[in-house]
């Protein structure tokens, strides 16, 4: 099978996890869009790189990753305001759940992009040494900054919502 | 707790999320990148080539030039665009060998961070002291050819100028100092305009990644 073709076969099954690093990092559509077209690019172009060693979403988690952290698009003169529509609709529609879940991205939207990139990694259930080999820091470097993170987004949820 | 939570809805929604086609995907593979590393290698690419346009004049004018001086002067520049090709390729090679690679996240910062500063600061330094040395040795190798008989002789000149020469001199070194003073704040304000904020959020980045 042609490299072009193989690639495409594998990011057509994988590209769920482009649309969450998109989803996480980026607050309006055409931000979105922009980013995963260059993860994408950045995807293809190392793809002579990726031999197996790991399994593909490993490794395009780490593309997926390494672009969005250098991805910085020009300062907006306007304040920052954060989208929440666009955020992913709770999949149980409880109104509760729902004003919980929008808290929790508003938390999740302010966070810095190292530590947006830990609760991606976090949620898709990666253990802490897998994380750290990913970031490139140890394990005990992530658990510290995990426990900060969550004290940081349970802080800052409490500010959008009484649970 | 609230994250765990998150991560069901999270995952729920994004996995049911429109996926791309195949036949989309494939197009996006024929897009450039708009990276700020790729815009560098852009810049190097360009610089390399007019590098060598460069020195393919240098080489022409130190082959036919009537002066010696000038000869002398174009030959050294040969030289030190030889110097200037030479850094060129490695930067471009270490972008190429970036790009076909998947670092660990702080080990992709810091490589980039290293690449943009490298260029960064060899671009000022050039600049820097390009300027009072290409002066001071194209001033130096007239005289010497005018000595010899070949050009102007600037000690007639300086002769000829008598008391002025004082006027003369102040009118030069003022004129120098506006240059140097001019080009030093263009070249940091440029380069600072170019790169300068995206090293300050990559530096913040990776010591971000190294505190605990």
């Amino acid at each position: 099978m042609p490299a072009e073709q193989e690639f495409i076969t594998l990011l057509n099954k994988h590209q769920n996890i482009i649309h969450k690093v998109c989803t996480i990092y980026m607050d309006t559509a055409p931000d979105k869009e922009d980013l995963f077209q260059e993860v994408t690019l950045q995807a293809w172009k190392s793809f002579a790189s990726f031999r197996g060693e790991s399994q593909f979403s490993t490794w395009l988690y780490r593309v997926a990753l390494n672009t969005a952290i250098t991805f910085f698009r020009k300062e907006k003169k306007q304040a920052i305001v954060i989208n929440t529509d666009f955020f992913p609709e709770p999949v149980e529609h409880s109104p509760l759940m729902e004003e919980q879940t929008k808290a929790l991205y508003r938390a999740i939207a302010e966070l810095s992009k190292i530590d947006k990139a830990l609760v991606m990694l976090y949620i898709e259930d990666y253990s802490y040494q897998d994380i750290g080999d990913m970031l490139g820091i140890t394990p005990n470097n992530v658990a510290v900054k995990m426990i900060r993170i969550k004290s940081k987004l349970k802080e800052s949820t409490q500010k959008y919502y009484q649970f | 707790m609230e994250l765990d939570e998150l991560k069901y809805q999270l995952n729920k929604k994004l996995d049911a999320d429109q996926p791309k086609p195949a036949s989309e995907l494939s197009l996006l593979l024929k897009k450039a990148t708009t990276s700020v590393i790729h815009k560098l290698q852009r810049s190097l690419w360009i610089d390399l080539i007019i590098n060598m346009l460069v020195l393919l004049l240098f080489i022409w004018q130190a082959l036919f030039n009537k002066l010696w001086s000038l000869r002398i002067y174009f030959s050294t520049f040969i030289i030190l665009s030889l110097i200037a090709l030479v850094v060129l390729i490695y930067l471009i090679r270490k972008i190429e060998s970036l790009n076909s690679t998947v670092l660990p996240v702080r080990q992709n910062l810091e490589q980039i961070y290293k690449i943009i500063n490298f260029y960064k600061i060899i671009c000022f330094r050039v600049t820097m002291i390009f300027i009072p040395l290409c002066l001071m040795y194209a001033l130096s190798l007239g005289y010497i050819e005018g000595k010899s008989g070949t050009s102007v002789d600037y000690t007639i000149v300086i002769q000829k100028l008598g008391s002025k020469i004082w006027m003369v001199l102040a009118g030069i070194i003022l004129y120098l100092s506006a240059i140097g003073a001019g080009v030093y704040y263009f070249t940091k304000w440029f380069l600072d305009r170019l790169y300068g904020q995206y090293l300050i959020k990559l530096k913040s980045l990776i010591e971000e990644l190294e505190t605990e």
